[in-house]
């Protein structure tokens, strides 16, 4: 039975591979003639086929990563056409050792079917432009020929690099569908990389054992002229086209791909080099790195200016931490990037700006300064993707916030955060893993998303007069996440106008006073007092009135009939509402809109809609909505759906009152 | 029922009543306190370009002011930077230098032969004042002098700003200015040359208002160049938009021939065809058979790629893919023009000729009493169609004898219309099922057309957000396109169409989500009103009330009139059907500023007719 198993899955990829045309510069009859993808009908082009090798070679004394890449894509439709436009980045900087790439035997050609005959037309490496795009990065740009909807391209380039302990990631998913491709990386045993496929369609992949024979010098001593290799062969079938999502941080974290990274290097004499192996040594190559460790906790540049503002005797730990980061940004200013690696603390004060890292870096020495103990706490943004899950990665990281232990809890914050406070972080900062680190103690994973909430609990007391005209008071306290938002919307507006109209506009009210506190500090909250009238339909005998003035869901975002990718909101949210309505004299509730309550199954949503009439003349609503997850997969769409919905019809609710007869 | 919305004037002067919220006391973010730019031009060939710019930045919203970026084409060198930070006090916080310069080379185009260098700096507390000083030495590409424009951003003021430009005695110069008062000097400095001074005092800063004119048509700026130029080789002369063409025409003459084979395939396609449906066949033979890319290369960008290379290649950028078609149509007998234009703005000055006011080539196809302007980079747009960045613009025709300034047409108002019609059947449960229809015509059509590239799912998604009604779900779906035309016809149901309270159903008027933005009208205002597109919103819809409910309650008829447009909206039941027809129609003008509040109170009027609601109740 065994057998006839391992014999249908042999003739499945022999039929499989039957399919699919590998060879260049003959593309079948079905390719030049294709005119529709079956497999996705709409697609303006698709790559029918590429093929990607990694492998090493040996110059002199030195390992070289050679990339061979060849694609061939069908042009199916005008739009297709720009798929003809390539740019290929790659490494140049000739001040640095390791940072040497090139690009080499570029060709390609365009396939066109007139009047039934194949006609081509040939370009080589002569037509790339190359553009130097920072000190480090070249971008090579060309634009193929004769490209026409129908038309197939081939390409292929070869990319010499002598960045040994780098492997660029295959990222085989694209903006258009790929019919087949497959990668063949082939490593020299003495590298240990991490090979990692990640992605919601699954590869095919097989791993064997090779060897390669170095062209290396005959007097040379460095060892072997044939060394054992591993290679790693990964197939891709029919993978969709990857769109732009407004729901997720980075769709590259749900794109088919496969990473390698570098883990140790074997002395082929003999023992080995652990490049990278657990975190807790990747925690203690950071703690070492001189872009990094060697400037924890030393003391900070203002020293003596902190010793003498007093904020080493105070006594509550927020109020420290607090007076501290008023007292940084007071001095210098975040200039918008987000960094893991630390400049010079003289550098960044004489700039007077600095990244993230370099402030957050100055931030923990200051609350040393004042007696506040404060650890970096790594981690990769939201929008530069989550951590493998398989293996510890130095890259993978890219900024850092601070952490601040207090009793057996910890307290986070953040130098770019400008309008956060302790534990109210930007969104792009809270991600699922984040580690601590320290000096002499264990790292310790934490989970940021769990930390930062948008809590607004707003209190209204209104009165409806006899005309229709609703008159009240509308008190808001935003805290957390709600509170940032607040304090930004605030910071950004154009002017006082701008943003009060806009407050106005969005919640469907006049304001005819308006008072805000805490809207330009470091601190916990934003209160907020709104004098508004708002005018209801009325005829001579009934007045239909909305009973809201501004909910946090009037419209379902998700118009999405069916998805694939999950959906990851900025932060969790808490929104409490209580509104107290007084009906005018001689006027009696006629209809009231019902009260509900919904909780998901796995309870990280609930909502509620509490309508009561206290007695003739006064009406109560309670109006509940929590968010308690950041992260909803596909198979939870279906009811995120239903609830927004439900929250946005609801939004429309109207009372209807009559005159007494 | 009264009135849904009465609109009240008293909303506008509620900022009294702010004070209470501490905001920063005024808009302004930077002043200019310096703004110089001193040339000295030796020859036709060879300029010296000495920049000083001294700028107070006063808050965060000026920070990207404190940055430094400088274009460098080809035969550009920049051959001096320094700056400097000085904060409030007066004490100098940072210097910087040629070495802080960051260098990049990355464009969109395919190549350019340009380059940035650029620094980055972030103040890190306000006020900073930061001065930069750099120098450019520009040889052989002197069609105009760098342009005198101190004021580049709104809520910018500025103190002092001075233009010197010293030339050879034997150098003609022309000049214009535009929201300048001030004359232009004219001196000896030496015995040999001449120096052309201008300078300019305070100047408030300008406010970003909402319908107004754009930044470019407000603020001061001067314009020289010489009358007789050297340019990458070529010689010409700027005394008149015709001596313009002149030298235009001496880079496209010639560059037409296109290969044998190619010419008798033109000839296949257009064989006995009328000059219009030849010029219909062409210009969908561009569009299978070519592709935008831009190569701004040869002489600063400004000599297109000749008409062969584009036919070899299948693309080219706007003078390329323009010249490319002229020779075609050539080819098969039809006379053409080359046509440059600007898109950022309407008006050229006739008087005064500069290859800097344009930025973009069409062709002009002069059929007999029916001129048609193709836009060749993107075929995509219907034959003819003057799409928003070129409609009614000036433009320069290019021809043998030289350059005539012509005016492309611009759609009327009404002719750029968006027509909805709709079908609601509401049950008594809320629920409704749609019968939909909605047609975009000219810059409507132009603003939808995104619809096209899109596919299936994302279509859907598009029609869905343009509805306000929840939970919905799309039945049918399809899309139609004709000429400047598009229309989509969808069947959709919809579970909760109306509010439910009770014995009452609460039905929105329309399922469409409008967005008629109403501009704020607090502060006074600066400028005129300006709409630069007029159109017409038609809605006809038609409401299918339940058997079992009578109306309670209606939405009023309105009617407003108004300089710079019309709104009627009228509601009338008819057995168990109510009928809502609307009109809002948009003229496009210029307006004075004392009809700003009437423009807000008309947009607020508008959005509120549409958010009414009809209230019937079960019987």
């Amino acid at each position: 039975m065994k057998r006839i198993c391992t014999l249908i899955i042999v003739l499945t990829c022999w039929a499989g591979l039957q399919a699919q045309n590998l060879k260049f510069g003959k593309p079948a009859s079905e390719e030049l003639n294709m005119t529709v993808y079956d497999t996705d009908p709409e697609a303006s082009a698709v790559v029918l086929c590429d093929l990607t090798t990694v492998s090493y070679t040996m110059d002199f004394y030195n390992f070289l990563v050679d990339y061979e890449v060849k694609r061939r894509i069908k042009v199916l439709k005008d739009d297709g056409k720009d798929y003809a436009n390539i740019s290929i980045s790659y490494i140049y900087n000739p001040g640095e050792q390791y940072a040497q790439e090139s690009i080499a035997d570029f060709r390609a050609t365009v396939y066109n079917v007139e009047n039934g005959k194949t006609v081509k037309t040939k370009i080589g490496g002569e037509r790339l432009f190359k553009e130097r795009i920072d000190e480090d990065y070249m971008l090579a740009k060309v634009a193929l020929p004769q490209v026409k909807a129908g038309s197939v391209i081939e390409y292929e380039y070869r990319l010499h690099s002598n960045v040994f302990y780098h492997i660029y990631d295959w990222n085989v998913q694209t903006g258009i569908p790929v019919a087949y491709a497959h990668y063949r990386l082939e490593i020299p045993a003495i590298f240990i990389y991490n090979v990692e496929t990640t992605g919601m369609q699954q590869l095919e992949t097989a791993v064997s054992q090779g060897s390669l024979a170095f062209k290396s010098n005959s007097n040379s001593l460095t060892g072997p002229d044939k060394c054992n290799t591993n290679v790693y062969l990964c197939t891709a079938r029919n993978l969709p086209a990857l769109k732009k999502d407004d729901f997720v941080w980075n769709v590259d974290d749900y794109a088919t791909k496969v990473t390698a990274e570098l883990q140790r290097i074997n002395n082929p004499r003999g023992g080995f080099r652990d490049v990278r192996k657990k975190w807790e040594q990747v925690d203690q190559t950071l703690l070492d790195h001189p872009d990094f460790g060697s400037h924890l906790h030393k003391h900070s540049k203002y020293r003596e200016e902190l010793a003498a503002s007093g904020i080493a005797e105070m006594g509550d730990l927020s109020q420290k931490v607090a007076a501290t980061w008023r007292f940084l940004m007071q001095r210098l200013s975040w200039n918008g990037e987000y960094d893991l690696k630390i400049r010079p603390a003289s550098e960044v004060v004489k700039k007077g700006s600095g990244t993230n890292a370099d402030l957050n870096m100055m931030l923990i020495n200051m609350l040393g300064d004042v007696g506040v103990k404060a650890e970096p706490v790594v981690l990769s943004t939201r929008r530069h993707g989550r951590l493998p899950k398989t293996y510890p990665s130095l890259n993978k990281l890219n900024t850092f916030i601070v952490g601040i232990p207090d009793g057996g809890k910890w307290f986070y914050l953040d130098a770019s955060s400008a309008d956060g406070y302790l534990n109210v972080l930007s969104p792009n900062l809270y991600a699922e893993q984040a580690r601590i680190i320290q000096k002499g103690a264990p790292g310790q994973w934490v989970n940021l998303q769990k930390v930062g909430e948008a809590r607004t609990q707003v209190s209204i007391q209104a009165t409806l007069s006899p005309d229709g005209e609703l008159k009240g008071e509308r008190t808001v306290l935003y805290q957390g996440n709600a509170a940032a938002e607040e304090r930004h919307a605030f910071r950004t507006a154009t002017d006082s106008a701008a943003f009060v109209t806009e407050k106005a506009e969005r919640n469907g009210y006049e304001i005819t006073a308006l008072q805000m506190t805490g809207h330009r500090e470091f601190g916990p909250s934003v209160r907020e007092t709104i004098a508004f009238t708002r005018r209801a339909d009325a005829t001579a005998d009934h007045i239909y009135f909305s009973p809201f003035t501004g909910t946090p869901i009037t419209s379902n975002p998700f118009v999405e009939q069916e998805r694939r990718l999950p959906v990851e909101f900025p932060c969790l949210q808490n929104y409490n509402m209580t509104i107290r309505l007084t009906l005018p004299d001689g006027w009696l509730i006629e209809e009231m809109p019902k009260s509900t309550r919904v909780t998901t199954a796995d309870r990280s949503i609930t909502g509620q809609l509490l309508f009561e009439a206290v007695d003739e003349h006064t009406l109560t609503i309670h109006y509940q909505f929590r968010l308690s997850e950041l992260v909803y997969t596909s198979d939870k769409y279906d009811t995120l759906r239903q609830l927004f919905d439900l929250f946005a019809s609801r939004s429309k609710d109207v009372v209807v009152i009559k005159r007494q007869s | 029922m009264q009135s849904l919305m009465r609109w009240n004037r008293k909303v506008f002067c509620f900022l009294a009543l702010l004070l209470a919220v501490p905001f920063p006391a005024l808009a302004q973010k930077a002043v200019v306190e310096e703004s110089v730019t001193e040339i000295n031009c030796d020859s036709r060939t060879h300029a010296v370009v000495h920049y000083r710019r001294v700028t107070t930045i006063l808050n965060a919203q000026g920070a990207s002011l404190a940055s430094f970026v400088c274009s460098v084409g080809g035969n550009d060198r920049l051959t001096s930077f320094r700056g400097s930070v000085t904060d409030g006090s007066g004490r100098v916080i940072r210097k910087l230098r040629e070495k802080d310069l960051k260098y990049t080379e990355y464009s969109p185009y395919l190549a350019i032969d340009e380059h940035q260098e650029y620094l980055e700096y972030t103040p890190p507390t306000y006020p900073v004042t930061v001065t930069y000083e750099w120098t450019i030495d520009s040889h052989d590409n002197l069609i105009e002098f760098p342009r005198f424009c101190p004021q580049t951003d709104y809520d910018v003021s500025v103190k002092k700003a001075v233009y010197r430009l010293t030339v050879p005695k034997s150098m003609e110069i022309r000049h214009a200015t535009q929201n300048i008062s001030q004359t232009v000097m004219m001196a000896d400095s030496s015995k040999y040359s001449q120096t052309l001074v201008l300078e300019l005092g305070s100047q408030p800063p300008l406010c970003r208002e909402p319908y107004s004119r754009p930044l470019g048509e407000r603020c001061p700026v001067a314009y020289f160049t010489p009358s007789d130029f050297v340019y990458y080789g070529t010689r010409g002369s700027l005394r008149s938009w015709n001596d313009y063409g002149l030298w235009e025409y001496s880079l496209i003459n010639g560059s037409e021939a296109l290969p044998e084979d190619v010419c008798q395939r033109l000839h296949q396609l257009t064989d006995g065809l009328s000059d219009r449906e030849k010029v219909a066949a062409l210009y969908q033979e561009l569009g299978k058979t070519t592709r935008y890319v831009a190569i701004l290369l040869g002489i600063g960008g400004q000599r297109p790629a000749s008409a062969a290379g584009v036919c070899r290649s299948g693309y080219g950028d706007c003078k390329g893919l323009s010249n490319y078609m002229r020779a075609m149509l050539k080819e098969v007998g039809i006379p053409s023009y080359y046509t440059t234009i600007s898109t950022r703005y309407r008006r050229l000055m006739p008087d005064f000729a500069s290859v800097g006011q344009l930025d973009h080539v069409i062709l002009e196809v002069p059929l007999p009493g029916d001129t048609l302007w193709l836009e060749c980079t993107n075929p995509r747009l219907p034959m003819g169609y003057v799409h928003e960045d070129i409609a009614g613009h000036d433009a320069v025709e290019i021809g043998p004898k030289g350059g005539r300034l012509v005016r492309l047409p611009a759609y009327a108002d009404t002719a750029n219309v968006m027509h909805s019609g709709v079908r609601v059947e509401v049950d008594g449960s809320g629920a409704a099922e749609m019968i939909l229809f909605r047609e975009w015509r000219n810059w409507q059509y132009e603003q939808y057309a995104s619809l096209l590239s899109m596919d299936g799912k994302e279509r859907k998604e598009a029609l869905l957000r343009m509805l306000k009604v929840p939970q919905t779900e799309i039945q049918i779906f399809n899309l139609h396109d004709d000429g400047a035309s598009l229309a989509v016809d969808a069947g959709i149901s919809c579970q909760r169409y109306a509010t439910v309270t009770g014995q009452r159903l609460f039905l929105p008027v329309s399922p469409f989500r409008r967005s008629y933005d109403v501009p704020s009208t607090v502060g006074g205002r600066q400028e005129d009103v300006w709409l630069e597109t007029g159109y017409a919103d038609e809605d006809d819809i038609t409401l299918v009330i339940p058997d079992g409910y009578a109306i309670e309650a209606m939405p009023r008829a309105v009617t407003l009139e108004q300089p710079f447009g019309e709104f009627h909206f009228s509601i009338r039941p008819e057995g168990r059907e109510v009928r809502i027809k609307s009109r809002v129609l948009i003229k496009a003008g210029s307006y004075d500023k004392s009809l700003y509040p009437d423009l807000s109170a008309f947009a607020k009027a508008v959005d509120s007719a549409f958010s009414q609601k009809i209230v019937i109740k079960r019987i």
